[in-house]
């Protein structure tokens, strides 16, 4: 029995390489001539083959029992041509759709100018069909019926109220002195003259309601202003933009104020000498300006 | 997945990896033998020894693959197959009839070492099967069967093969006398 677990130490040492080769070579010597020893070689060498087998076997088992036969995704995804066929019948899907998609006629407006100031026409090419079929829309004018006018005044009359018409303010656009004609205009020293005549020279102005405005182009003043006797001279490029002059009548007399590209400015009474204009900061004047100018 | 993963799975012992690879190259695999007057059983079982020998080389390290593994797969079954087209036309029917009867008294011998194995356990099955056939470390092996270290896997796996021994040989002086 002591034997045997010494004849397994040793051909295990054997088998597994775990000798150097002197011993290994001696063990080889010593199985040729002990039938016991070359026993136990034979029976440990059958018993790892069949370790071998055993576990060979197992693996092969394992791969055995896998399913291998191929479903309708599998069958496609292999096959290369299966593959390319499907591919080529998409692009021809798509480029046929995105044909269609884009092809079709679209319609295009523009607007068309008949009058620069206000009047647009609509017009459109490839207009569908359908919509050339709409009837017309007939905008039906209602007019005013002579007789319901009669009664309003017979109305009045009877009321003793009196019937102002109003007259619209006339908007036109005032013929100033073109800026670009240095003669039309009065020079600085003319201005200062007017002033020490006492202003005799402003026939024009009528003192009692509105501000006379003269627009003068100086090389030096670009941003000032002048207020004598009721006319305001400005002094800068205003005639290319819009302003606003907004007269209020107070206890001490009239107040001025000047509305140019967004911003107030108080314009002083009197002011002989060239004053370059002051933005108005008080957002309670401004708010009241805001309100007036509305009106 | 890439060849690469796949092998290092298999590295690690990983038999899903090897799943994965049958499947994957079983078609190719089938076709070489078919094309070359085998059956598709024949086919299978050449195809398994061949992963089978793949996974072997691939698990003990030595493996250096230099080409795709389906290529690698591809050559061992086309020289596996070569050689049993070899075997089957070199012997004759009398001659095979000889093997046969050798091929039993081994099998039966294997037989009843595989029995020995089964009544082992799992544990000790595994040391077995891990360090004989799949040529792990008692390393490699400490850490897939959750042992302590390399010397605890070393003594277990000692004192399995002697389990085993002791087993076969009592089978195989049982079947002395039986005979």
């Amino acid at each position: 029995m002591a034997k045997n677990t010494e004849y397994n130490t040793i051909v295990e040492n054997y088998l597994s390489g775990g000798m150097s080769s002197s011993d290994k070579l001696s063990f080889e010597n010593e199985v040729t001539n002990n039938s016991y020893l070359q026993a136990e070689l034979n029976h440990q060498t059958e018993l790892i083959k069949g370790i071998q087998q055993f576990r060979k076997l197992e693996l092969k088992s394992r791969l055995a029992s896998i399913n291998v036969n191929p479903t309708l995704i599998g069958i496609v995804s292999q096959s290369t041509a299966l593959k390319s066929a499907i591919i080529s019948a998409s692009a021809v899907l798509i480029a046929t759709g995105a044909y269609f998609y884009f092809d079709s006629p679209k319609t295009n407006f523009k607007l068309e100018h008949i009058n620069p100031i206000s009047e647009y026409k609509l017009v459109a090419d490839n207009v569908p069909e359908a919509i050339n079929e709409l009837d017309p829309v007939e905008i039906n004018k209602k007019e005013i019926k002579p007789e319901l006018t009669q009664k309003i005044e017979e109305t009045a009359k009877a009321s003793k109220t009196e019937i102002v018409k109003v007259q619209t303010p006339d908007f036109s656009v005032p013929n100033s002195p073109d800026p670009s004609d240095s003669e039309s205009l009065p020079a600085t020293e003319e201005i200062l003259k007017n002033k020490s005549n006492g202003l005799e020279a402003l026939t024009d102005v009528d003192k009692a309601s509105k501000v006379e405005v003269q627009n003068i182009i100086d090389k030096k003043y670009k941003f000032h202003y002048q207020y004598l006797e009721g006319k305001l001279y400005l002094y800068g490029k205003f005639n290319e933009g819009p302003y606003e002059i907004i007269e209020i009548n107070g206890r001490e007399g009239k107040n001025i104020f000047f509305f140019y590209q967004g911003r107030y400015h108080k314009i002083k009474r009197n002011t002989s000498d060239v004053t370059r204009f002051e933005m108005i900061t008080d957002l309670a004047l401004i708010k009241e300006l805001e309100i007036l100018k509305g009106k | 997945m890439k060849d690469i993963v796949i092998l290092d799975r298999i590295i690690k012992g990983d038999e899903e990896a090897l799943d994965y690879l049958y499947k994957k190259h079983y078609k190719m695999m089938l076709r070489l033998v078919l094309n070359n007057n085998g059956t598709e059983d024949e086919a299978k079982d050449i195809y398994q020894e061949a992963l089978i020998a793949f996974w072997q080389k691939a698990i003990s390290g030595k493996l250096v693959l230099t080409s795709k593994i389906s290529t690698y797969l591809y050559s061992i079954c086309l020289n596996l197959w070569r050689k049993e087209l070899d075997k089957k036309s070199r012997f004759g029917e009398s001659d095979k009839e000889e093997i046969t009867f050798q091929d039993n008294e081994k099998n039966e011998k294997i037989k009843i070492i595989h029995d020995c194995i089964n009544e082992l356990g799992d544990s000790c099955r595994k040391i077995l099967t891990y360090h004989y056939f799949d040529g792990l470390s008692m390393t490699d092996i400490a850490e897939k069967l959750n042992f302590a270290n390399a010397d605890t896997a070393k003594t277990k796996k000692y004192k399995c093969k002697k389990k085993l021994d002791t087993l076969v040989k009592s089978k195989f002086s049982v079947n002395d006398v039986l005979d």
